[in-house]
């Protein structure tokens, strides 16, 4: 087995691909903690150490708040309302509830090969109070005093969880379905056998067999309620004053736009915090022995 | 339990008629957005106002014309060709070649530099922004596609590293011994024998990544400024904010459509591949 053994040739097999790995995500990554005790425009590379004097300015910035709000904000419904849409598609499709079912099981996932920026700017366009499709729908059935949907707070905010749900559910549903599948239809025999109709064999087997895959996509959903950046930035730009703020496009917004680069790094320090704390209280949680069937 | 199972069967009948009204309800929100965008493409921005539902007119490609050469699609497209070939080739390469020596040989730190790599799949990308711009910038690679080819492939490393150690894994030793038997170097025999029996992980990476560099925005909106660099999505969305004073869509609307047809498209031709792709990537990751 010497030829397993060689070191120095699977060192320099490993090196390329972790030298690029070390500079473009390790380097800055552990940089952004150091960045986020400081003050710095950017213009050169002085820094001025302020300490936890960033975190003190965040604290007291109110569009901080209002960022964080409506991130959760987006988080919390879309990961509500995703899982469940999915988690009805897939029980559909997979329990041959639904005729068609491999027509729907291909078409819900397009929204997920399209680029965001394509998706906001196709919604951006839907949603128009002029020519856009909702509004012309709706004037079929009379309604003539419309909202421009982007415009106004609460349906910009309505707006842009219906997007990102729209964007999401067809991935969701291609994850539940490969873990339905991989559920022994012995299970759903002795359900049937047992006399239990479709509602309690989700309920008694389908449900507590998708714990595992439950706690992954739980862990998505975080990350991605949390990442809200292209849909928001293209279809509102954080706008109506601010109701569409997301953590991400304020953390842009500092860096990119208004050249506080400390700053911004210390807001993506706290994003990253609460996602990762999140993530794994959500883990934990969720925790259970895995099933093996 | 008799009551829940009473009423399942009286229900069952409903419930399928509900259902399948969801599902083509739902099919047609999913659906119709992109067929009105295909078809509107094809219409002048004047009769867009006019009648927001109606098909063209007359089928012309003025937009598509317009948006490839004025808007400077064209440019984009072939930008996002470049940038997107030459990260797969650059990350599959060396994500390779690490996965293949994580896989099948045994050295000290090997654990090490395995959780390494899988670590980078849970940063999340706004945490190292700044630095890796102002990294970027150090380097003299700012609004390059160097620059932007090189970050992509080391943001792809974890993810490939992932799945093809899974998959080298697989091969049999028995393989490689045989090749250093006939008197392969370790390179020829990774390059001749190895990598050609990983093509199928290879595939499912490529897809991954084609797809998600293809539709990337926020990095290319940080690291490239120029115009004439852009990729679609950035080249898009710059689009979008300038037409929305001009007033003038028919460009963006056949934008949208090129940036959207060759995802869509090559979801149909791999359809089965794909949706084998995210399980393997979401149970194991």
């Amino acid at each position: 087995m010497s030829l397993q053994n060689n070191g120095r040739v699977a060192l320099l097999f490993v090196l390329p691909a972790f030298l690029f790995y070390l500079t473009f995500l390790i380097v800055p990554y552990a940089l952004a903690f150091g960045v986020s005790f400081v003050k710095w425009r950017g213009v050169t590379l002085n820094m001025e150490y302020t300490g936890l004097g960033n975190f003190a300015k965040m604290i007291g910035d109110p569009f901080f708040w209002k960022s964080l709000y409506n991130t959760v904000f987006f988080t919390v419904l879309t990961g509500i309302i995703v899982p469940c849409m999915a988690l009805y598609f897939a029980v559909a499709v997979t329990r041959k509830l639904v005729a068609g079912a491999r027509f729907f099981r291909i078409t819900f996932f397009f929204p997920n090969l399209i680029s965001q920026v394509a998706i906001a700017v196709l919604w951006w366009f839907a949603l128009n109070p002029e020519f856009g499709i909702l509004s012309n729908f709706l004037r079929l059935f009379g309604f003539t005093d419309l909202p421009s949907w982007l415009g106004e707070p609460g349906w910009a905010r309505a707006a842009i969880v219906a997007v990102k749900v729209w964007a999401a559910v067809g991935f969701y549903m291609v994850l539940y379905v490969s873990a339905i599948e991989g559920i022994p239809e012995d299970y759903y025999d002795a359900c049937k056998i047992d006399g239990a109709g479709e509602w309690q064999s989700f309920r008694h087997v389908t449900l507590p067999l998708l714990s595992e895959m439950m706690k992954v996509t739980g862990v998505f959903l975080l990350l991605n309620g949390f990442g809200t950046f292209d849909v928001v930035r293209i279809m509102t730009d954080g706008g109506p004053d601010r109701a569409t703020e997301t953590l991400a496009t304020y953390i842009y917004e500092n860096a990119f736009e208004l050249g506080k680069f400390g700053y911004a790094t210390t807001i993506a320090m706290t994003l990253f915090l609460i996602t990762f704390s999140l993530a794994m209280l959500s883990l934990w949680i969720q925790r259970r022995d895995s099933v093996e069937y | 339990m008799e009551d829940e199972n009473t009423l399942d069967r009286l229900f069952s009948g409903a419930r399928r008629i509900i259902t399948q009204c969801v599902f083509m309800v739902y099919g047609v929100i999913v659906v119709f957005p992109m067929i009105w965008l295909g078809y509107t493409a094809f219409k002048p921005t004047s009769e867009l106002f006019a009648s927001a539902w109606a098909l063209p007119v007359e089928w012309k490609l003025d937009n598509f014309v317009e948006a490839w050469t004025e808007a400077q699609i064209g440019d984009f497209f072939w930008n996002s060709i470049f940038v997107t070939i030459s990260t797969l080739v650059l990350q599959l390469f060396l994500g390779a070649m690490a996965s293949y020596a994580l896989a099948k040989y045994r050295f000290r730190g090997q654990n090490l530099v395995y959780y390494g790599f899988l670590a980078g799949l849970m940063f999340p990308i706004f945490l190292g922004l700044v630095p890796l711009f102002f990294l970027v910038k150090t380097l003299g690679l700012l609004d390059t596609h160097l620059g932007i080819i090189l970050v992509y492939a080391a943001f792809g490393i974890p993810f490939t590293v992932f799945v093809l150690t899974a998959f080298f894994r697989t091969i049999p030793t028995t393989i490689m011994e045989a090749g250093i038997m006939d008197g392969c170097g370790h390179f020829t025999l990774f390059l001749r024998i190895m990598l050609p029996l990983a093509k199928p992980g290879l595939t499912t990476v490529g897809i991954f990544t084609f797809i998600s560099i293809w539709n990337e925005y926020i990095l290319a909106l940080v690291l490239l400024s120029s115009s004439h660099l852009r990729t679609l999505p950035l080249g898009i969305a710059v689009l979008q904010f300038v037409q929305f004073y001009e007033v003038d869509f028919g460009a963006l609307f056949a934008g949208l459509v090129i940036v959207m047809l060759p995802t869509l498209i090559c979801y149909i031709v791999l359809q089965e591949q794909i949706t084998k792709g995210i399980t393997v990537g979401a149970v194991k990751g």
